[in-house]
Parts: C-alpha cells; sequence; structure tokens
C-alpha cells in the first residue's frame, strides 16, 4: 500500500493541523465541480478517492495510536491487525464494500477488537442491514466505551426513532375524564348559586 | 402486507383523503370485477400505497366517480378507476391475489395453525387458487408476478425452518419478493426507483410485524426473528431503543427511496405523509406496546 503521508504531501510528523490543511487543499482541487465537462472527471475521481482514503487512513493510524497506546497489546499483533483495519477503512471509504467484507472477514477471530466490531457494523450499514449493524456497534462500544466515534455511531441508530417522525398531532389533552371532570365542576358552580346542572348529585 | 403503511388521515387534506379513500375503493372494486372476488376479502390499506407509487411512475391519473358497493349500498362513494381500466390499480389487484395465495399457503405450512383455522384457510385457498388459474390463463404479467412472490416466499419459509438469528437477511429476503413484483412490467429508471421502493417496504414490513406480533410469538411459541436472535422475549424487549432505531433506519432508507418516485408528482403530499407520518406512527405503537408491558411487568 502506498504511503499515506506521501499522498497528502506531508511528512509522517506533521501535526493534525497541517494535515487537514493539506487534505482540504488537495480536496479542493479535485473535486468533481471542477471537472464537471472535461473528460478526464474520472481520474479526478480517483486521485479524490485516493486522497479520502489517504486522509482517513492517517486519521485511523492516529486515534488508533492515541486510544491503544496504554492498552496491554502485544507490538507485533497490535499494528499489523491495526494496518489490516485501516485497509478496510480505506476500501470502505472508496464504496468498495465487497472487497472491504471480505478484507473485514479474513481477520481471525482472535485479533477482532473494538475496531475491528466498528468497521463491520459500518459496512453492515452500508448494505442497509442496519439490525447487524447496530449489533456491531453495540459490541464496539461496550469492547471500548471511551471511542467517542463508536459511542456517537451507536447512539445515532438509537436516536434515528426520535429524530425521525417525531410529531405529535396535537393536544390530545381532553379525554373522556376531562369532560366529566368539567360537568362535576360545572355543577358545583351552578349549586353554589342555588341553580342545578346535573340533578342527580 | 399487515397495514402498517397507511397515513395519518388527521394531517391529510380533505380532497387527499378523500382521493386516498377512493383509490381504496377503486381498488377493492378491481379486484371484486376484474380479478377475483375471494381476494378483494383480505384487501387492507396497505395496497394504495403501491397503487398510489405505482401510477406515478406511469403518469397514470386517477379518474373518480360514485359507485355504489355491497358495503355501502345506499350512499355512493368516489371510487378510482372504475369506468376506465387502471393499469396501476389492475396491478395491485394482481400483487395481492399472489400474496394472499404464498400468505395462506405459508399459514397452512405452518404447524402452529389450529385445526379449525386450517379448515377455513383450505376453504378460502381454494377459492383463492381458482382465481389464480383464470388469471395465469389471462394475463402473462401475473404469472411473473406470482413466480417472484413464490421464489421468495419458500425462500423465506425455509430461513425461519431454520431458525434463522438474522434478522436483516429475513428482512432482505422478504424484500426481494416486492423488489420483483413492483419492477415487473416497467422499464428504466422507474423500474429502477420503483423496485428499490418495493424492496425497502418489504424490509420493513417484514421486521415490524415481526417485532409488532413478539409477545404473541413468544406466548404462542411461534418463530420470530427477534426471539431466535435475542433468545427471550424480555432480552428482546431490553433491546427495545434498538430495534426502534433500526426500524427507523429501514423507515428513512424507503423514505429516500420513495422521494425518487414522487418527486414532484400528483400524489406526494400523501405518500409523503405515509412515509414521514404513518410509519413513524406504526414503529412507535409497536414499541409502545413492548416497553409500557415491560415497566408494567417489572413494577
Amino acid at each position: 500500500m502506498t504511503d499515506p503521508y506521501a499522498v497528502l504531501g506531508v511528512s509522517p510528523s506533521a501535526s493534525d493541523e497541517e494535515i487537514k490543511k493539506a487534505y482540504r487543499e488537495l480536496a479542493k482541487k479535485y473535486h468533481p465541480d471542477n471537472y464537471q465537462n472535461n473528460p478526464l472527471g474520472d481520474l479526478a475521481a480517483e486521485k479524490m478517492k485516493e486522497i479520502n482514503a489517504a486522509y482517513d487512513q492517517i486519521q485511523t493510524m492516529r486515534a488508533g495510536a492515541k486510544s491503544y497506546s496504554g492498552a496491554s497489546y502485544s507490538a507485533g499483533s497490535g499494528s499489523e491487525s491495526r494496518e489490516d483495519l485501516a485497509a478496510i477503512r480505506a476500501q470502505i471509504n472508496a464504496g468498495n464494500l465487497v472487497d472491504a467484507e471480505r478484507l473485514c472477514n479474513a481477520v481471525p477471530v482472535t485479533r477482532r477488537n473494538a475496531e475491528w466490531y466498528f468497521l463491520r457494523g459500518l459496512i453492515f450499514q452500508n448494505q442497509g442491514r442496519y439490525a447487524n449493524a447496530s449489533e456491531c456497534y453495540r459490541a464496539a462500544c461496550s469492547m471500548d466505551p471511551s471511542n467517542p466515534e463508536y459511542v456517537a455511531k451507536y447512539n445515532e441508530i438509537r436516536t434515528t426513532s426520535r429524530n425521525y417522525g417525531s410529531y405529535t398531532p396535537y393536544n390530545e389533552s381532553c379525554s373522556a375524564c376531562d369532560v366529566c371532570q368539567g360537568l362535576v365542576c360545572a355543577d358545583c358552580c351552578c349549586e353554589c348559586m342555588g341553580g342545578d346542572l346535573i340533578r342527580c348529585c | 402486507m399487515f397495514g402498517y403503511i397507511r397515513p395519518r388521515a388527521e394531517e391529510l387534506r380533505v380532497k387527499e383523503n378523500e382521493l386516498y379513500k377512493a383509490v381504496y375503493c377503486g381498488l377493492c372494486r378491481t379486484m371484486r370485477k376484474r380479478i377475483s372476488f375471494a381476494a378483494a376479502l383480505s384487501l387492507n390499506y396497505d395496497y394504495v400505497f403501491l397503487a398510489l407509487l405505482r401510477a406515478e411512475v406511469s403518469g397514470e391519473v386517477f379518474k373518480l366517480c360514485q359507485k355504489r358497493c355491497p358495503l355501502h349500498p345506499i350512499k355512493p362513494r368516489n371510487c378510482a378507476g372504475a369506468k376506465t381500466d387502471s393499469p396501476a390499480l389492475n396491478f395491485v389487484g394482481k400483487v395481492h391475489l399472489a400474496l394472499t395465495y404464498e400468505k395462506l399457503n405459508d399459514d397452512l405450512r405452518d404447524p402452529d395453525t389450529g385445526a379449525i383455522k386450517k379448515c377455513v384457510f383450505r376453504l378460502y385457498r381454494l377459492l383463492i387458487r381458482k382465481s389464480i388459474k383464470k388469471q395465469k390463463k389471462r394475463d402473462p404479467e401475473f404469472s411473473e408476478i406470482l413466480e417472484a412472490v413464490t421464489d421468495s416466499f419458500f425462500r423465506l419459509t425455509d430461513l425461519e425452518k431454520e431458525g434463522c438469528k438474522d434478522p436483516d437477511e429475513l428482512a432482505h429476503t422478504c424484500g426481494a419478493a416486492l423488489e420483483r413484483t413492483c419492477a415487473v412490467g416497467l422499464e428504466g429508471s422507474a423500474k429502477r426507483a420503483l423496485s428499490a421502493c418495493g424492496a425497502c417496504m418489504g424490509r420493513l414490513i417484514y421486521l415490524l410485524d415481526a417485532w409488532d406480533d413478539l409477545a404473541r410469538d413468544a406466548q404462542k411459541g411461534c418463530y420470530n426473528p427477534y426471539l431466535a436472535r435475542y433468545g427471550t422475549l424480555e432480552a428482546a424487549r431490553s433491546h427495545a431503543e434498538e430495534i426502534d432505531g433500526v426500524l427507523s433506519l429501514y423507515a428513512e432508507e424507503l423514505d429516500r427511496d420513495v422521494a425518487l418516485v414522487t418527486h414532484p408528482g400528483r400524489y406526494a403530499p400523501i405518500c409523503e405523509n405515509i412515509v414521514k407520518l404513518g410509519i413513524p406512527a406504526a414503529i412507535r405503537r409497536a414499541t409502545v406496546k413492548h416497553t409500557v408491558s415491560n415497566e408494567r411487568e417489572s413494577a
């Protein structure tokens, strides 16, 4: 795989800000809007994909480095699985779900960590298999509850129901009970004034 | 289809509500007159949505006229497609006939169906089978619809028999039935858009029905994808929030696809009402049932 830092044209020691800036500039340059009537539009799209994949890979690598720095992983298997997962994430971002799924399934069960479950969930969600997606996100969250990305995704699914079609017709506070109560009150008032509204009480 | 895909009538404009009811009347009439009297008895409002979408992609405009029928013998009702033949209503009628037949077969294969119920179902199937034979002879399109439905239902029954633990797999299989049926007789982008709508609709209906019937299935010991997945009724109910969210995601997908079909269309307001208000309300009703009874039991 090509070096993602080389694709973005930055040094591996560059700060997050620098990387973001480089990415934005390149993205602007290769944006499909600039190539609308250009026969080379597909090449630009390819470039764009590469840049996106590289950026995401760097993000993943850095996020992984941050969240796993305290974990007691053996160095070898840890970095190996991280590379695998970065490749899967790049495939997902490039829209190659079939390849991403194949890579995902190739990861042995012993090396399936929170990130793996999260990526598997992303693949499921893109395939429109939402029940499995939500289970994967839940697994990722329970393995690594401190990762904001996993938690955000899991909460997103659970709160969809509240965002989608959250609608109350109108104030349905007037029930049959309220009507009776109103009548009894009116009856009391009438009786105070010497009259009667409901004869039997 | 099980009556989940309905509009919120209080949010429809009066003329939209009139049209909605007229399409239902028209559908029932078309079924009775042209397709199958017996199958018309099991018609429900879900099919109106399909008829509206189908009319939308083919640019058909429903023409209304006043008609009496056995259910409304005194006051005539607005009725769509009574004078002129409506292709959309004819198509949906055929889909309903095929689905009813397969649903009956499915219920009869189910070992949990009671003896008396089975007798009634057998009788009903006899009547339906007669119409199916007639329809098959008359219309090659119907054979295509029936084949699509039968294939997917067989696969669905197999999965259920195996005790499949993946709700998505079942939902997608059910979606495939409607995906193929909705596309029959269409071409190009209309075909793509409508089959996508059908697929989403099938998935949502299957899972929503499973979620809605969860308590009953648990009591009777029938197969239910959520029971298979989580083991017990309580375990499934403890994931209510998640299941509700997943159903909403399926509904959102349907919303996106329907928007492509109805975009500047004539029946867009009704379809929008169904997808954006009616379906979420149906999902909420099913979920509330579980959360409320959960609280009652724990109290």
